[in-house]
C-alpha cells in the first residue's frame, strides 16, 4: 500500500482503512518486533507492542502531507523504534545512548561492520537451507524454533494435524542439521 | 541441546534483509491472531485519540487492560488457600448478609468503600471455586427439588454453570477498579436463570475471606438485553448496568438509571463482556467440571522417541510394522478392562529394549518411572518401576536374528551390506504416533503386570494420561479428554485379593531357600494355584530392583501347583542356575498365585517373602 492509497482509504472510512493497513502489514510489524524482543519479552508483550505500533500509526499519520511511496518504510520505522524502546526498558533502567537509530549505524567501527556482515551472510545461508527443506517443513521449523509456537498453533497455520507436525519437525531438524554440517555451520 | 532442538537465536536482532525474508516467506500470525490484534489496536487508538495530550494513559492500577492467562500461574496457589468461608443462607434470596450492598438490600456503600474492597483479597482464579463445597451448595439453590429460590419454572436439575464474569467499578465517567467478585451465570436451555457469586473481598469486614451470594438477580434483564447485541457489564454505587458498542446503557439491576458518559471502549475488558454465546460457555455441569472449557494443557506432552547415545549417528530406518492385537487398545474401556493397575508417577528416562528370538526380535520402549501412587495399592511412593511399550528402536541384527545371513529361496542372494553397515543400521518401529512420554512429566499409566515384576502398557500411548494439576489428560484421534483419578479407577476393577496366603523364607543361603506358604482364611476365591516360576528382587535404596537373570540355553518348563487350603506347604528353591549366587543384601522372592476358575477365567496376584543374604 502506498501513502496515497492509505490517505484515499482514510477519507472513505478510517476504520476500514485501518483494517486494510493492519491486515497488509501486521505480519511485517510482528516480524520486526518479535525479532527484537524475542529474548526478553513475553508473547503478550510482543503483541501489545505490535498493537501499540499500529495505534501510533493511526494516531500520528499526517493526512495533510502529500508524500507518496510505499508506506511500509514508515510503518517499519515506527515498529523498530517501539521495539527498541521496549527492549531497552527491559534490559536496563539506566540512561543509555541509543544505538538503534539510523544515525548510530553510521558510527559503527569497521570491525563491527565486518563481523556484522559475516553474521548476516550466515543468516542468509541458514534461511536458504531452511527454505531448501521445502514446505511445509520449512514453515514448521521457523514456527517452532524461531517463533516458539506449539504444535497446535503450527497445525492451524500450515493445515496439518498436531501429530503430523510433531513427527515432521523431528525429521526436518535432523535433515537440517545434516545440511548445516555440510555447510560447516554450527548453531 | 537435545537432539531434536534447534537454536535459531542467530536470527534475532537481525538486519533488514533477514527480517524481510522472514516476513515474506513465513506467516508470523494466524488469521485469528490478526483479528484479535486488530481489535486491540483499534481500541488503543480510540483510547489514545480520546486523551487530550495524545499520550496513552492506562486506567487506574488494578484494572486489567489486557487479558493474560494469569490463572495458570495462580491455580496451584489458590488451591492451597484455606477457605473458611461464610455459611450460605438458604431461601429465595440467598443474599450474603454481611456484604452490605444496596443492590442486595443492604446499606449503600460509598465509592471509596467499594474501591477499597476491590483490593482486599488477592485474585483467585475462578477454577478454584468450581471445586469448593460452599460454592457448589449455592448451585444447589437452582437445581434442588425444593426450588428454594422459587424460580418460575423451577427447579432446574439440569442447570449448568457458565464461565463467570467480573464487573468493572465506574464512578461518573471513569472506570476506577475491577470488582473482585466472580459472577457465575447459572444457565439452562440457553437462558440465564441467575447468578452464583463468589466474592474475593468483604466490604466492611475485618476478615478477608471469600463470600457467596446470588439468586435470580438480573438474569431476566440480561436475557432480554443480550438479544440486542454484545454488552459490557459495569457497576456503580447504584447498581449493575450493561453498555452496548454504540454506548447505549441498559439498567440491569440498580436503584437509579446511569447518568454518566462512560463509553463501551472504556468498559469492555473481555472478562465483563456478555455475548450471545456466553451462555453456552459451560464450565460446570452434572456434578463435573467441564475441563475442556476450563483448562489449556500443553500441546506437547508426548514427544518423538528420543535417540540414546548408542543410536546417535546410526543409519535409522523408520517403519510401521503390522501387529495383530487381541482388542482395540485405542478404546479406553478395553484398556481399563485389561489393566491390572494404574501407576501414577514421574518419568525418569526412556530407553529401548529388544525381545529377541532366533527368528528375529521385537523392540520395546522402556519407560522408567518413580511411583507417586497406584490405584491397586500395591506399590509404595518413591518406588522405581519400568513400564514397557511396544515399539521403539532395534538393531538390524536383533531384528533379523538368524535370517540375517540366509540366502536362497525368498532370501535370494542375501543382503549386500558390509558388517560395518549392518552394525550401524537400526530400525525405528513406529506404533501409532511413535511418540513417548516426556522425562520429567507425571502421568497415569494403565499397566498389566509382567512376571518379572515389570509392567506393560496395554493401551500403548492411549493408556498413558498426562497429569495436569488434578486431572489426567488423554490424547487420542478425537483430541483431548479429561478425567479425575476417581473416574479412571472407577472404570477399573482393581482389588487386593484376600486369599489368606502368607509366604515366609527359611533356610536362606546365597543359592536358595525354603519358601513356606501358609493358607488360612481368606475369601472370594475358587481354587488357589501357585505358578512354579519365581522372581528375585533386591532392595536398592527404596526400590525393589529385579536381579539380572543368567542367559538360558533352553526354555524353562514351569509347573503350577495347587495350594492346599488351611494348610502349609513349602517349596525348595534353588536359584543359582537362574541368578547365580546372590551377594549380601536385602531381597524378596515373588511367586504368582492364581484364583483359578477356568483357563480363560482367573485372577493373579504376586505375593512376596523378604529375606536377607
Amino acid at each position: 500500500m502506498t501513502h496515497k492509497e492509505f490517505r484515499s482509504k482514510l477519507k472513505i472510512s478510517s476504520e476500514k482503512a485501518h483494517k486494510e493497513l493492519f491486515e497488509a502489514y501486521c505480519g511485517y510489524v510482528y516480524t520486526i518486533v518479535f525479532n527484537r524482543l524475542r529474548s526478553c519479552a513475553s508473547r503478550e508483550d510482543i503483541e501489545e507492542c505490535v498493537c501499540d505500533v499500529f495505534a501510533d500509526v493511526y494516531c500520528y499519520y499526517d493526512t495533510e502531507k502529500e508524500i507518496d511511496g510505499d508506506i511500509s518504510g514508515f510503518i517499519g520505522t515506527i515498529a523498530r523504534r517501539k521495539a527498541a524502546a521496549l527492549y531497552k526498558s527491559r534490559i536496563s533502567s539506566a540512561e543509555t545512548v541509543s544505538i538503534d537509530d539510523e544515525l548510530s549505524e553510521q558510527l559503527s567501527s569497521e570491525q563491527d561492520v565486518e563481523s556484522e556482515t559475516a553474521l548476516n551472510e550466515q543468516r542468509r545461508v541458514i534461511l536458504s537451507l531452511i527454505a531448501g527443506l521445502g514446505e511445509p517443513d520449512s514453515s514448521i521449523i521457523i514456527q517452532k524454533y524461531y517463533y516458539g509456537r506449539s504444535a497446535r498453533e503450527i497445525a492451524d497455520i500450515v493445515g496439518l494435524t498436531p501429530e503430523n507436525i510433531r513427527v515432521r519437525s523431528g525429521r526436518a531438524v535432523r535433515k537440517l542439521k545434516e545440511m548445516l554440517e555440510k555447510a560447516d555451520i554450527s548453531l | 541441546m537435545k537432539k531434536d532442538e534447534l537454536d535459531l537465536d542467530i536470527l534475532e536482532n537481525a538486519d533488514t534483509k533477514t527480517i524481510e525474508t522472514l516476513s515474506e516467506n513465513y506467516k508470523s500470525l494466524s488469521d485469528s491472531d490478526v483479528s484479535r490484534l486488530f481489535a486491540r489496536s483499534e481500541k488503543l487508538f480510540k483510547n489514545r485519540a480520546a486523551e487530550s495530550d495524545g499520550e496513552y494513559s492506562s486506567t487506574v492500577s488494578g484494572v486489567e487492560v489486557y487479558r493474560r492467562p494469569v490463572w495458570k500461574k495462580l491455580l496451584a496457589t489458590a488451591a492451597s488457600l484455606v477457605l473458611i468461608g461464610s455459611a450460605v443462607t438458604g431461601g429465595a434470596l440467598f443474599y450474603k448478609n454481611n456484604f452490605k450492598d444496596k443492590r442486595y438490600g443492604g446499606d449503600t456503600l460509598t465509592i471509596e468503600e467499594m474501591i477499597a474492597s476491590a483490593g482486599e483479597m488477592p485474585y483467585i482464579p475462578y477454577e478454584f471455586f468450581l471445586e469448593n463445597k460452599k460454592f457448589l451448595m449455592t448451585i444447589d439453590n437452582f437445581t434442588s427439588e425444593g426450588n428454594p429460590l422459587q424460580l418460575s419454572g423451577g427447579p432446574y436439575p439440569d442447570a449448568a454453570v457458565a464461565k463467570p464474569f467480573r464487573s468493572l467499578l465506574v464512578d461518573g465517567d471513569s472506570v476506577v477498579a475491577t470488582l473482585q467478585n466472580w459472577m457465575f451465570p447459572v444457565v439452562y436451555d440457553g437462558k440465564y436463570l441467575g447468578f452464583a457469586n463468589c466474592g474475593m473481598s468483604r466490604a466492611g469486614s475485618d476478615s478477608p475471606e471469600p463470600s457467596y451470594w446470588g439468586g435470580q438477580m438480573f438474569a431476566p434483564q440480561l436475557n432480554e438485553a443480550v438479544q440486542k447485541g454484545d454488552l459490557a457489564l459495569f457497576t456503580t454505587v447504584d447498581g449493575t448496568y450493561g453498555i452496548y458498542e454504540d454506548n447505549t446503557v441498559v439498567t440491569l439491576l440498580a436503584g437509579a438509571p446511569y447518568s454518566g458518559n462512560i463509553t463501551f471502549e472504556q468498559v469492555d475488558q473481555e472478562y465483563n463482556l456478555v455475548t450471545a454465546d456466553s451462555v453456552n460457555n459451560i464450565v460446570y455441569q452434572n456434578g463435573s467440571i467441564v475441563w475442556e472449557n476450563v483448562l489449556s494443557p500443553p500441546d506437547d506432552f508426548f514427544e518423538e522417541a528420543p535417540l540414546t547415545d548408542e543410536l546417535r549417528g546410526k543409519n535409522i530406518i523408520d517403519m510401521t510394522p503390522i501387529y495383530e492385537f487381541a482388542y482395540d487398545y485405542s478404546v479406553l474401556d478395553n484398556i481399563t478392562a485389561n489393566a491390572d493397575n494404574i501407576i501414577i508417577g514421574r518419568v525418569n528416562g526412556i530407553s529401548y529394549k529388544a525381545l529377541t528370538y532366533e527368528s528375529g526380535g521385537t523392540p520395546y520402549t522402556q519407560i522408567d518411572v518413580t511411583v507417586s501412587e497406584d490405584a491397586a495399592g500395591k506399590l509404595q511412593s518413591g518406588e522405581k518401576v519400568s513400564i514397557y511399550m511396544l515399539g521403539g528402536y532395534i538393531s538390524m541384527r536383533d531384528r533379523t536374528g538368524d535370517t540375517l545371513y540366509k540366502t536362497g529361496g525368498k532370501y535370494g542372494d542375501g543382503i549386500s551390506m558390509t558388517e560395518e553397515e549392518i552394525d550401524n543400521t537400526y530400525y525405528h518401529e513406529i506404533i501409532d504416533s511413535g511418540e513417548v512420554p516426556i522425562a520429567g512429566n507425571e502421568y497415569a499409566f494403565f499397566v498389566t503386570n509382567n512376571e518379572d515384576g515389570t509392567y506393560s502398557a496395554p493401551g500403548h500411548e492411549y493408556g498413558i494420561l498426562y497429569k495436569y494439576d488434578k486431572v489426567y489428560v488423554r490424547r487420542d484421534s478425537n483430541g483431548l479428554s479429561y478425567f479425575t483419578l476417581d473416574q479412571l479407577t472407577g472404570k477399573c476393577n482393581f482389588t487386593q485379593h484376600d486369599w489368606g496366603i502368607a509366604l515366609t523364607a527359611e533356610n536362606v543361603t546365597s543359592s536358595g531357600l525354603t519358601l513356606k506358604c501358609t493358607q488360612s482364611g481368606g475369601k472370594d476365591f475358587s481354587e488357589l494355584k501357585a505358578h512354579g516360576n519365581f522372581v528375585i528382587q533386591q532392595l536398592i535404596g527404596s526400590s525393589w530392583v529385579n536381579v539380572n537373570e543368567l542367559p538360558q540355553t533352553a526354555e524353562v518348563n514351569w509347573v503350577t501347583d495347587t495350594v492346599p487350603l488351611n494348610d502349609t506347604t513349602s517349596w525348595e528353591i534353588d536359584w543359582e542356575w537362574l541368578y547365580g549366587k546372590l551377594t549380601e543384601g536385602r531381597y524378596r522372592i515373588g511367586k504368582e498365585f492364581l484364583d483359578f476358575r477356568s483357563p480363560e477365567d482367573f485372577d493373579t496376584e504376586m505375593i512376596y517373602a523378604e529375606f536377607t543374604v
